[in-house]
């Protein structure tokens, strides 16, 4: 039994959320994402979606966004992944201070927290090249059935 | 969780509308939670459940490319335990939009992941060609359901498509299983369906559904009306033909 247009509701929500989307501190996120991420982001970001949902026993807003981040990843002569840098890259120096890293100094980074991040970033990267390069593929063989 | 069946043939008018659309009927007669996606985009599919196209607001286009939640495209049909996810000519657009999409190919299969708790049976009309859209029909599938039609050409596209499915279960779906071969517009009287009839056994064996869909006017008709035949006339020899096939759905093994 429906006492309301979900029409209106819906509207209503993504408007309400286009209004918090539009004010939020870009300052302070861009901090989290250097601090929390090892990432700097590059250019103008794109809002793309948000959802109201429950997060910790809480209502929550949960926006999605489409920003540019430049990667650089590092490789040794052998081809052996090294690490993955952004420009933004920080870690936790012996004093307990933050520090941005510059050119060569990354290869000295030694941070579990920093290695856990370059790893998820790598796999991320992996995992994309790989559906692409599986769909790629498996298109190059359709299209071979008829002639091996 | 749900199953999901994608019926595929990159051949047209080998009976793959006719068998979702009478295959969810008689699994939802069957008191199944059935959910059928229209992913072609002429959208016989949807006509075929006597839903009016031009009075949808959203269909599964806008649910592939991500700009609909699956609430806002499931549309009712005439029997209760049967949804339909309708499509309209717009869908020949996402072919092109999700071209450039990394996740291109998996679009289907992310749009129907939360459904799989709400539907025990999620059946999918493929186009009529070896598409990006067939492509995720294939990619979204737990099962494929492979129509034959008695016919000389069909025959050799029957093995062009298992081909095909080896190469994407290999590199894109690794849980992929052929649920069967179905032999349809079958007419005992005609000498050349004997014959494609004894190839495919020679053939295919141990693929073919033991049901064979006879070709029948009420299955032939039944569109003109908007509804399944099983609700034109359920014991015509089409409705029971449909009856058997999803016994046999529903003993598969999942």
């Amino acid at each position: 039994m429906k006492i309301a247009n979900p029409e209106i509701i819906r509207k209503g929500e993504q408007e309400f959320i286009k209004a918090i989307a539009s004010n939020l501190d870009w300052d302070v996120i861009k901090e989290i994402f250097r601090k929390e991420h090892n990432l700097e982001l590059e250019e103008a970001v794109k809002y793309k979606d948000a959802k109201i949902k429950i997060c910790d026993n809480r209502i929550a807003f949960s926006l999605d966004f489409d920003v540019k981040v430049r990667l650089s990843v590092q490789l040794d002569r052998d081809g052996n992944y090294i690490s993955v840098e952004s420009p933004g890259v920080v870690h936790k120096s012996s004093k307990g201070e933050d520090e941005h890293l510059e050119g060569e100094g990354l290869s000295d980074v030694d941070s579990e927290e920093l290695e856990a991040s370059a790893g998820n970033v790598e796999r991320q990267i992996e995992t994309e090249e790989l559906l692409s390069d599986e769909y790629e593929k498996a298109l190059e063989e359709i299209g071979s059935i008829d002639t091996n | 969780m749900g199953v999901v069946i994608s019926i595929v043939s990159q051949k047209g008018g080998v009976g793959k509308t006719t068998t979702a659309v009478n295959l969810s009927a008689a699994l939802a007669a069957a008191e199944k939670e059935v959910l059928l996606v229209d992913l072609d985009p002429q959208g016989n599919a949807t006509s075929g459940l006597g839903i009016d196209k031009t009075k949808l607001k959203k269909s599964i286009y806008h649910g592939i490319i991500g700009d609909a939640d699956p609430c806002e495209i499931i549309t009712e049909s005439s029997i209760e335990c049967l949804k339909l996810l309708p499509a309209r000519m717009e869908l020949f657009r996402a072919e092109l939009e999700l071209m450039s999409r990394p996740d291109k190919e998996k679009r289907l299969l992310n749009f129907l992941a939360h459904l799989r708790g709400t539907y025990e049976y999620i059946l999918v009309d493929a186009p009529p060609s070896l598409s990006l859209l067939t492509f995720n029909a294939i990619t979204a599938a737990d099962f494929l359901l492979i129509p034959l039609q008695c016919e000389f050409y069909a025959l050799g596209a029957v093995s062009q498509m298992i081909q095909v499915v080896q190469v994407l279960k290999r590199r894109l779906n690794p849980r992929l299983r052929i649920a069967g071969i179905l032999l349809t517009m079958f007419n005992p009287k005609e000498d050349s369906c004997l014959q494609i009839a004894e190839s495919a056994r020679e053939q295919f064996s141990n693929m073919l559904f033991k049901t064979i869909i006879p070709e029948n006017s009420d299955l032939k008709n039944a569109p003109a009306h908007g509804e399944p035949v099983l609700l034109q006339d359920i014991r015509s020899p089409g409705s029971r033909c449909y009856f058997n096939l999803a016994e046999e759905i529903l003993n598969l093994s999942h």
